[in-house]
C-alpha cells in the first residue's frame, strides 16, 4: 500500500512530463527501489550523479540512504503536487524511496559570472555589476553589508515566467511606509511575462502621465547598498542584471558612485558640472530659436553679427533648423547604441563630422547649429543615469516648441513648468524633487535613537 | 477617454495647420543699427530739421575672413522717428536698434538743444538706456562714419573707447543716456558729455568734455581739466600728472586716488565748498636723473599738492563761471537743507557766490624701480 503512494506521485509526475524531450527518468538499487526523475535542461546532473547516484551504490542499506537524502541541505519532502511539479520545473530532482519522495536541490544555473558595470562606469571603485543570477546578486549585496538587520524577502512574478524577485532592505532603517507600498504594489502586479527590471518598474509605477523616472534602476552593487542604507528598499530580479531602488528623489539621477571616492570639493564640483550640462542640453536647443528669432538683444552684438551672418544662407526658419539638426543627433545617438561595436566608430565619423561639415557648406544650417548640437549631444550624456538621460532628451523638444512660440517668456514658463511638475511628483508617497544632502543624514540619525 | 483626448488633439493640430500667422522675424533678416548720430543738416534752409546717421552692421557668415564692414544711412527729415521709418524703405532688412549702444550728438545740435533727441533715446523701446552718449566734433556723421584700423567689429572702437573696456584712459567720463537723462531734469547737476573728434585718415580722439546748462551745451574742458574733472568725479582715477619743482621735472604715476567735498559755512549768503583730495604716487619720470631720495620725495609731494590746489581751484572756478554744475554740488546742497521749498531759489543764489577752498594730500610713496 505505502509502495502505491510513492508511485502515486512518481506516477503523476510522470504522466505530466513524459511528452518532454529533456525529461529523464532513472531507476536505482537492486530492488529497483529508488527512482529519480527530473528535467535534464535545467538539473545539474553532476550533482544529481556525485549526491544521489554514486551514495545509493555505497550504502547498501535503503534506509540509511533514505536518511542520508532527507537530510541534505536543501532537500524536502515531496507532498503538495502543486510545489512538486514547480519544483521540477526549477531544477529539482524527484527521488522516489520506497513510500516516500523527495525533492533533492539539483538546480542548474547557466550565468555569466560577475561582470564588469557597463552603463554606470567608473573611474575609481569597485566594478562589480549585477550578474543575471539573483543568488549571486544577493550575495554581492550580503558581502557589502553584513548586518543582521538586511532582510530578504522573496516571492514570483510572471505566471508564465515565474521570476524570483527580493525585496532587500534593512529593517531598522527603512521607511516602512514605503515597504509596505513596495510589496502591495509588488503584489498586484499580474503579467505573464517578466524578463527585465525596466519592465517591473513600469509595472510597479503608479498608471498616470509621467515623464520622471520614479525609481533607480541600477547595475552597481555599491549603489544599492548605499541607497540601503539610506532606508531605501531594492527589488532584486532574477534572469537581469538590474536591480530597482524605491524610492527616488530626483538628485539620485544625478549622482555617481564616483563622488563617495572624489574630494568633497572635487565631487561638489563634479555635481555642479552635471546640473550646468543639465540646463544646457534643456535650454539651449530653445535659447537659440530665441535669440535668432525673438531677443537678439541678449547677446553681444560681435556675436549677434556672427549667427546672422551664419544664418545667413539658411533659407528655413530658425526652429526648423534646430528641429532639423536635433533629429540628426537623435538618429545619430541611437544608430551609434544599436550598431555592432565594430560598426559604431565608423557612423559616428559619417554622421558627425561629415554630416556637419557638410550641412554647413550646403547652406542648410549655420555653423553655430553645428556647435550648439554637439554641445547639447555631449552634456546630454553626462546625466549618469541613461533613464533621466533619456527623459531629459525629450523634454528639451518641449522647451524648442514653447521657445517657438513666445520666445524667452515661452523658455522661463516652460522651465517653471517642469519645476512645478517636479515638485508634484512622489515617489512611493516622498516628494520626488527635494535637497537630499542633509535630510539623509537627519534620517538614519533618528531611526537610530528610536531603536 | 484617452483615445478621444488623442483625437481632439489631432484635430486641433490639422486646424492649426491651415492657419496663418505672423511671420517670423528672424535675425538675418535684421539689421542691427550699432551707432546713431545725429546732427543739424548743413544747409541753412534746413537747419530745423535733423540729419540722423545710421551704423548698421553688415554680418559676416565667416568668422575667419572677418572684415569691418558697415552701412551708413544718412536721412534728413523733421523729427527722429520720421527719418527712422525714412530710412527703412533704403534698406531691405527690418531696423533693429537692440544692439545700438552709441548716440552721438552733433557739435551743432548740442551748443542748440539735445532735449528731442534725448527724449526719443530714452522713450523708445528697443533702445537700451544703456547706450553711451557723446558730442560728435565736427560732426555726428563724420564720427560716426570714422573707420579705426583697429576697428573689428562695426562701431566697436567708439563703443570701446567711451566705455573705457578698452583703454582706460583718463581723459574720457563715460557718460549713459540713463544718466545723461536724468542730469537734464534734475536740479542741482548739469550733464556733460564725452567730446569724439575725427582726426584724419582714421582716428577717434576722446579727450575733452562738453559742459551743458541742462540741455544746451555752453563750453568744453580742455584735455587736462577734464583729467582733473575726472579726479573729482571718480574714485582711484588711472593717470600720471607732470610737476616741476626746484628746476627739475617729474611725472608721477597716481596709484590712488579719493576726493571729497563739503559745503561748508552756509550763511548770509555766501558758502565755500571746501575740497579735500588725496592720492599716493610713485615716481614715473625724472628729468634731470637726480637720486630720488626722502627729501626728494617730500619735495615732489608738496609741489604736487601746490599744483592740484590751483589746478583745482581754477577748474571749479571756471565751472562757477559758465553757471554749469556738473558735479553735483547743487544736489549735495539740498541733500543737507531741510528747507525744501526754497532751496532751489537759495542755491541759485549761492552759486555765483561760491567759494573754493581745496586741500590736496598726495604722497609720493616710493621712487619707482631702479634696476
Amino acid at each position: 500500500m505505502t509502495t502505491h503512494r510513492a508511485s502515486n506521485a512518481a506516477n503523476w509526475l510522470r504522466e505530466k512530463l513524459t511528452e518532454q524531450s529533456d525529461y529523464e527518468e532513472i531507476t536505482l538499487g537492486a530492488s529497483s527501489q529508488i527512482q529519480l526523475q527530473y528535467l535534464k535542461s535545467v538539473t545539474n546532473s553532476n550533482l544529481v550523479f556525485q549526491y544521489v547516484v554514486v551514495p545509493s551504490y555505497e550504502m547498501a542499506d535503503v534506509e540509511a540512504y533514505e536518511a542520508y537524502i532527507a537530510t541534505f541541505p536543501g532537500t524536502g519532502k515531496a507532498d503538495d503536487l502543486q510545489k512538486l511539479i514547480e519544483g521540477i520545473l526549477e531544477g529539482y530532482t524527484l527521488v522516489s524511496i520506497g513510500p516516500n519522495s523527495y525533492l533533492f536541490n539539483s538546480v542548474k544555473v547557466e550565468s555569466s559570472g560577475v561582470g564588469e558595470a557597463i552603463n554606470e562606469a567608473i573611474v575609481q571603485g569597485p566594478r562589480d555589476a549585477f550578474s543575471e543570477n539573483i543568488e549571486m546578486n544577493l550575495n554581492l549585496i550580503r558581502r557589502r553589508y553584513q548586518t543582521s538587520e538586511l532582510k530578504v524577502e522573496t516571492m514570483t512574478l510572471g505566471s508564465l515566467s515565474r521570476t524570483a524577485i527580493a525585496i532587500v532592505y534593512d529593517q531598522e532603517r527603512v521607511d516602512s511606509s514605503v515597504l509596505q507600498q513596495v510589496k502591495d504594489r509588488l503584489k498586484r502586479v499580474k503579467i505573464d511575462i517578466l524578463q527585465s527590471a525596466g519592465e517591473l518598474e513600469k509595472y510597479i509605477s503608479p498608471h498616470r502621465f509621467r515623464i520622471f523616472p520614479n525609481m533607480v534602476v541600477t547595475e552597481r552593487p555599491d549603489r544599492v547598498v548605499l541607497n540601503l542604507t539610506e532606508g531605501k528598499v531594492a527589488i532584486l530580479m532574477d534572469t537581469t542584471g538590474f536591480a530597482i531602488i524605491a524610492p527616488a528623489v530626483f538628485t539620485d539621477f544625478f549622482s555617481a558612485m564616483d563622488d563617495k571616492i572624489q574630494i568633497p570639493l572635487v565631487s561638489q564640483f563634479l555635481k555642479l558640472i552635471r546640473y550646468v550640462g543639465l540646463f544646457i542640453t534643456l535650454t539651449l536647443p530653445g535659447l537659440y530659436v530665441t535669440f535668432a528669432s525673438y531677443n537678439p538683444e541678449i547677446l553681444k552684438s560681435q556675436l549677434v553679427l556672427l549667427i546672422a551672418g551664419s544664418r545667413a544662407a539658411v533659407p528655413y526658419p530658425s526652429f526648423m533648423e534646430v528641429f532639423f539638426m536635433l533629429l540628426m543627433m537623435e538618429f545619430l545617438t541611437e544608430a551609434s547604441l544599436r550598431l555592432p561595436k565594430a560598426i559604431g566608430p565608423t557612423a559616428t565619423t559619417v554622421g558627425g563630422l561629415i554630416l556637419g561639415q557638410a550641412a554647413t557648406q550646403a547652406g542648410l544650417v549655420s555653423n553655430i547649429m553645428i556647435i550648439l548640437v554637439s554641445a547639447v549631444a555631449i552634456s546630454n550624456f553626462v546625466i549618469p543615469l541613461s533613464m533621466m538621460g533619456y527623459t531629459i532628451r525629450v523634454l528639451k523638444y518641449i522647451i524648442v516648441l514653447t521657445a517657438m512660440l513666445f520666445g524667452v517668456v515661452g523658455i522661463m514658463v516652460s522651465v517653471v513648468g517642469i519645476i512645478m511638475y517636479l515638485s508634484d511628483v512622489r515617489s512611493f508617497g516622498k516628494p520626488y524633487f527635494r535637497l537630499t544632502l542633509w535630510e539623509s543624514k537627519e534620517k538614519v540619525g533618528h531611526q537610530h535613537g528610536k531603536s | 477617454m484617452r483615445k478621444s483626448l488623442w483625437a481632439k488633439l489631432c484635430v486641433i493640430g490639422l486646424l492649426m495647420s491651415l492657419m496663418s500667422g505672423c511671420q517670423f522675424k528672424d535675425i538675418d533678416k535684421r539689421s542691427f543699427v550699432l551707432a546713431i548720430g545725429v546732427d543739424r543738416p548743413e544747409d541753412p534752409e534746413a537747419k530745423h530739421l535733423y540729419e540722423v546717421t545710421l551704423k548698421t552692421g553688415l554680418p559676416e557668415g565667416d568668422p575667419t575672413a572677418r572684415t569691418q564692414e558697415s552701412i551708413m544711412i544718412t536721412q534728413v527729415a523733421p523729427s527722429i522717428p520720421e527719418a527712422v521709418r525714412l530710412m527703412k524703405s533704403k534698406i531691405d532688412k527690418e531696423l533693429d536698434f537692440s544692439h545700438c549702444k552709441v548716440v552721438v550728438y552733433g557739435q551743432a545740435l548740442a551748443r542748440e538743444n539735445i532735449g528731442t533727441v534725448l527724449d526719443w533715446t530714452t522713450r523708445r523701446r528697443d533702445l537700451q538706456l544703456i547706450m553711451y552718449c557723446a558730442v560728435g566734433v565736427p560732426n555726428a556723421k563724420e564720427v560716426i562714419q570714422m573707420q579705426p584700423k583697429t576697428e573689428r567689429v562695426p562701431g566697436n572702437a567708439l563703443i570701446l573707447s567711451l566705455s573705457k573696456d578698452g583703454s582706460e584712459s583718463p581723459f574720457v567720463h563715460t557718460v549713459y543716456a540713463f544718466d545723461l537723462a536724468r542730469k537734464v531734469t534734475e536740479s542741482g547737476i548739469d550733464p556733460i558729455m564725452p567730446i569724439v573728434h575725427t582726426q584724419h585718415p582714421d582716428m577717434l580722439v576722446v579727450n575733452k568734455l562738453a559742459l551743458f546748462n541742462k540741455s544746451k551745451m555752453v563750453g568744453t574742458l580742455t584735455p587736462d581739466e577734464t583729467r582733473l574733472f575726472n579726479l573729482l568725479a571718480t574714485k582711484n582715477l588711472i593717470t600720471s600728472f607732470r610737476i616741476k619743482t626746484e628746476g627739475n621735472a617729474f611725472d608721477y604715476n597716481l596709484e590712488s586716488s579719493k576726493s571729497e567735498y563739503k559745503i561748508n559755512n552756509v550763511k548770509a549768503g555766501k558758502a565755500t565748498v571746501s575740497y579735500k583730495i588725496k592720492g599716493a604716487g610713485t615716481i614715473e619720470l625724472n628729468d634731470e636723473g637726480i637720486p630720488v631720495t626722502g627729501p626728494v620725495l617730500r619735495e615732489v609731494s608738496r609741489a604736487a599738492n601746490e599744483q592740484w590746489e590751483k589746478d583745482v581751484k581754477a577748474l571749479c572756478q571756471k565751472l562757477q563761471r559758465l553757471g554749469v554744475d556738473p558735479l553735483g554740488w547743487g544736489l549735495r546742497y539740498f541733500s543737507r537743507s531741510w528747507d525744501n521749498k526754497q532751496e532751489v531759489q537759495q542755491w541759485r543764489e549761492l552759486y555765483p557766490e561760491l567759494d573754493f577752498q581745496v586741500k590736496a594730500n598726495v604722497e609720493m610713496k616710493y621712487t619707482g624701480l631702479i634696476r
